[in-house]
């Protein structure tokens, strides 16, 4: 199990947080557990890498955040969407499965790995 | 972006709560507090490493506090250097202060744009004869050159018309003003706004004569109407003839004239008929904006061609003129900074200037580098122990350039003191005659402009070398073999080389001036008065004629005058006129000056007689017409023949020339146009026999000390006379000091410079020297304990100290003859490679280097041997 998470690419972290909060806002943690679970624990977030990233989107305007209070009665800090974040996130969804998808063909088809 | 909105503690707050959240999960999982808290920790990794991620994320924000923190450094450091400091500071202060002192003159003499609409459109126009006549036009001309729509969108002219005097109606108190006469156009084209109530226009000039309306200038309106609005519609009078006010022209517009003040404007239609109708004398400026696409080339073809065919009608027949006039090529050239011939005058020795505050500013910016290095290798352990633990070599280089910015932020801010004091010598050099226009030397976006960016190219160039040598990796090993003093020394070489050249401009420009100041003018100077009168303008000519023999007759017999005389001395403008000289059997025709003088003239002026008599009592109206000519004159038609008996014919033009004088006596050469023309023929006439229209000039010599006889003279002349007034009483003295204004500007500040450079110089040595004296003091200890006497220690220092001099000196002088050949146009007497400038230039720099020396060698020979090796 263990062996099998992946580290995440440089640059996709940004992309997933931007997915994850299409739902709703959220603060750190739930970002990290949330992306964690959607990829049924194959993605590792790292969390020394996901703060700096979430100040980084919300320099750039994608994210704002305000202090709120968790579920379990917490004081966190809640990332929400921003209009140009969910733009944003449109483009770079839709520019991620072009890659995928070239580099899917680059590669080729798996059995020709076996 | 220049910071978050967040700071570092908002930051660690968000990571603390991730924490106890992750730690609470953990806990609902069976672990303890203190397990679930430390696995937590693990998850999350390096949390001190984040936190500086987010620090270092914000570099802006880096940067700004690193420049606060290099500020707060330098300001530290600088203030624990106070010495050092405050030279650093006087030197840039000095240099950056002269600097700004010649570029706010330059820049309101040379640069300053009208202050009209589009100034950079105007053209003016001129003809290709002297300086003084070359801009001036017939109204005809004019009047054709406005016609041409095809090539102008607009052509104004203008004249000057002044002194007048001014009366409000119902008022006792009269003003002298100076108006001047303009096209109906003229405010229009200008794109000029009225104050108050409107300026004159089209309509009021339509026709001569017809409307008597005026504008006045806004200084007139506040400083004699006291900023009344009611002076719209008031009748004023100018001379004898009455104008409504129509309006008042805005503060700061004195007319295209930069030269003169201008207090009323007037339509040019109300100038006497004769005036307008002139066709072959020129009185009236011009200037215009262009239609687009209309190159100079085809202008000036044009400008041509109208004048061309304007000759017949101007010259009427008579064929010399008309050949002069067709010889006269008209041109234009840029009217953005309006007319002046102050400009034309000082551009050059204002441009001379400039280059010397330069190269003073960069003797004081290698003063300031001297001083940086000196610091710079005294702080070498602290730089090398930072190199040592990691701070990059950029970051230190920033912080030297700090330094060197705060010290010549400091500088600049207290040359402005300095510039303005210079600017008042500057403004105290020049002579100011009635009706003249100040020189705006106020600070404008220009001259802060030009401050800021030599501040910033001198904090470049004097902070780049001490930044760079003093953070090297191996620079404190190089200080260690003293290469950086090696450095020092050339930069006060370089000092020198560059104080020498100016030291030798300088001392040329004053051999200049007193070179100039000792030629024999042809007159005594001491205790010469000269003046004019100004008297109304509806005057008949006997009635000035009346007064002016009454004033002429009462000085003569005032207490103090020794002698009192009519005609003027020196003068700008030359009565000239053709003059037919009997030479054997020929007549030569020549233009030649006439002077109109009463029989005391040459005895006032102090000009001898060398042959022949002056002119006396026996000269009347009604006896035969005598004429005095001065040497110049006599060599020039008559050579070695007496010309004493001979004829000269005057004034009547064409081919009749008049009734001839007999000329009766020689005089010597007098230079009537300063020291610097030589003497030129001259022609003088007796006043008693002959008056011109306006003879108003006086000369008094006095026993007592000139100016102080000023007042009385005002007081006389007015007893006579309330109607008449004394126009610039000056002494003989004054006005061909006037004559010098260049040479006396050139002389004064180049000397000054010299003079701060020399110091400057003097103290870059010194600081060098008692440096590398100190530096040196165990070594110079172990010498004396070996028995090296206080006097060879003394003579050591000495030598090597005078070393950087001497080189400086050689690298100098070929810089100083560079400077000279540079000058040698304004140079008088004196060769530009004169040797006695360059060797005193030379021991001054030389005696400047020994004082600055002998201090810190004096200090070397006190060192007790004992006391540094027991340091050791």
């Amino acid at each position: 199990m263990e062996n099998e998470r992946i580290a995440l690419l440089q640059g996709t972290l940004d992309l997933l947080i931007l997915r994850t909060l299409v739902f709703g806002p959220d603060h750190g943690l739930g970002i990290a557990r949330a992306i964690q679970q959607q990829s049924d624990d194959v993605l590792l977030v790292d969390h020394g890498s996901l703060y700096p990233a979430l100040q980084r989107l919300e320099n750039q305007g994608w994210l704002k955040a305000k202090w709120g209070i968790s579920t379990n009665n917490r004081k966190a800090r809640f990332y929400e969407l921003t209009k140009s974040g969910r733009e944003h996130l449109a483009r770079e969804t839709s520019q991620w499965r072009k890659l995928v998808f070239a580099i899917g063909r680059v590669l080729g088809p798996e059995e020709a790995e076996g | 972006m220049w910071r978050h909105g967040r700071d570092q503690t908002d930051f660690s707050e968000e990571i603390r709560a991730h924490l106890e959240m992750e730690t609470d999960r953990l806990r609902g999982e069976g672990l303890s507090e203190a397990e679930a808290y430390a696995q937590a920790r693990r998850e999350f990794g390096n949390v001190t490493r984040v936190e500086e991620r987010f620090y270092e994320s914000n570099r802006l924000f880096l940067a700004a506090e690193n420049v606060l923190r290099d500020l707060r450094y330098s300001i530290r450091g600088l203030r624990k250097g106070p010495a050092f400091t405050l030279v650093a500071i006087l030197s840039l202060a000095l240099g950056i202060g002269a600097n700004t002192a010649v570029f706010s003159y330059f820049n309101g003499i040379v640069l300053r744009p009208l202050p009209v609409d589009r100034a950079d459109e105007l053209i003016t126009l001129y003809k290709d004869r002297g300086p003084q006549y070359a801009h001036n036009f017939p109204y005809p001309f004019y009047l054709q050159l406005r016609h041409r729509t095809d090539l102008f969108t607009g052509v104004l002219c203008f004249s000057g018309d002044g002194p007048r005097r001014l009366a409000t109606q119902g008022d006792q108190v009269v003003w002298r003003v100076w108006p001047e006469a303009i096209s109906g156009n003229y405010f229009e084209l200008l794109g000029v706004r009225p104050a108050l109530g409107r300026l004159i226009t089209d309509a009021d000039a339509r026709a001569p004569g017809v409307e008597a309306n005026a504008v006045i200038g806004y200084q007139l309106w506040r400083d004699r109407f006291g900023l009344d609005p009611g002076i719209i519609g008031r009748l004023i009078k100018l001379e004898q003839r009455a104008f409504t006010v129509v309006g008042v022209a805005p503060p700061g517009f004195d007319g295209l004239d930069r030269d003169a003040q201008v207090d009323v404007w007037t339509p040019v239609t109300m100038q006497a008929p004769h005036w307008l109708n002139y066709k072959e004398v020129g009185w009236l400026r011009v200037a215009a904006r262009c239609r687009a696409g209309i190159s100079d080339r085809l202008l000036n073809a044009e400008l041509n061609r109208m004048n061309q065919s304007f000759v017949p009608e101007a010259a009427g027949g008579d064929a010399d003129l008309a050949r002069e006039l067709a010889s006269q090529r008209i041109r234009v050239e840029s009217g953005r900074t309006g007319f002046s011939f102050r400009r034309t005058q000082m551009r050059q020795p204002l441009t001379i200037l400039l280059s010397v505050a330069g190269i003073l500013l960069l003797i004081a910016c290698a003063n300031v580098t001297n001083l940086l290095l000196a610091r710079g290798a005294i702080r070498q352990e602290e730089t090398g122990l930072r190199l040592a633990i990691g701070a990059s070599r950029r970051r230190l280089i920033q912080q030297h350039l700090t330094e060197s910015t705060v010290i010549v932020a400091g500088g600049a801010v207290l040359a402005l003191c300095v510039a303005y004091w210079g600017v008042r010598l500057l403004l105290r050099l020049l002579p100011a005659a009635e009706g003249a226009a100040p020189i705006d030397v106020s600070p404008d976006w220009r001259v802060l402009a030009f401050t800021a960016s030599i501040a910033l190219l001198a904090s470049i160039v004097s902070g780049a070398w001490p930044a760079w040598a003093t953070t090297r990796s191996d620079a404190s090993l190089a200080l260690r073999r003293g290469r950086s003093v090696g450095g020092r020394r050339t930069l006060v070489a370089g000092q020198v080389a560059l104080s020498l050249a100016l030291l030798v401009v300088a001392g040329l420009f004053l051999r200049t001036l007193m070179n100039l100041r000792l030629v024999d003018t042809g007159m005594r100077e001491h205790n010469v008065i000269t003046f004019w009168i100004d008297m109304p303008r509806h005057y008949s000519a006997e009635q000035e004629e009346s007064m002016l023999v009454r004033l002429h007759a009462r000085l003569g017999v005032f207490p103090g005058v020794l002698s009192a005389a009519r005609g003027g001395v020196i003068e700008r403008l030359p009565w000239v006129r053709p003059i037919a000289v009997q030479n054997g059997d020929s007549m030569l025709i020549r233009e030649l000056e006439v002077r109109w003088v009463s029989p005391e003239y040459f005895e006032t002026i102090g000009a001898a007689v060398v042959g022949g008599r002056m002119f006396d009592e026996r000269d009347t109206q009604h006896s035969r017409k005598v004429a005095l000519v001065n040497q110049a004159f006599a060599r020039q038609f008559f050579g070695t023949v007496d010309p004493l008996g001979r004829q000269v014919g005057d004034n009547a033009g064409k081919d009749n020339y008049g009734e001839p004088y007999i000329i009766v006596g020689i005089v010597r050469d007098v230079l009537h146009h300063g020291p610097r023309e030589p003497a030129a023929p001259v022609l003088y006439y007796s006043s008693t026999q002959e008056h011109p229209g306006s003879n108003r000039g006086f000369v008094v010599r006095t026993s007592i000390a000139a100016e102080s006889f000023i007042s009385t003279l005002r007081t006389e002349a007015h007893r006579l006379d309330p109607e008449s007034s004394v126009i610039d009483p000056r002494t003989l003295t004054q006005e061909i000091d006037e004559l010098l204004v260049r040479e006396r500007i050139l002389a004064v500040l180049a000397g000054v410079f010299g003079m701060i450079a020399l110091v400057l110089a003097t103290v870059g040595l010194y600081g060098v020297i008692t440096y590398s004296v100190s530096n040196r003091t165990r070594e110079l200890g172990v010498r004396m304990a070996l028995g090296a006497s206080s006097g060879s220690i003394l003579r050591m220092v000495l030598r090597e100290s005078l070393g950087p001099i001497v080189i400086g000196l050689i690298i100098g002088v070929p810089l100083a003859i560079a400077g000279a050949r540079l000058s040698s146009a304004i140079l008088y007497g004196i060769p530009p490679m004169d040797a006695l400038t360059f060797a005193g230039a030379i021991s001054i720099l030389m005696l400047a280097g020994v004082v600055a020396a002998f201090v810190p060698a004096r200090r070397a020979c006190s060192i007790d041997p004992m006391r540094v090796l027991r340091h050791e």
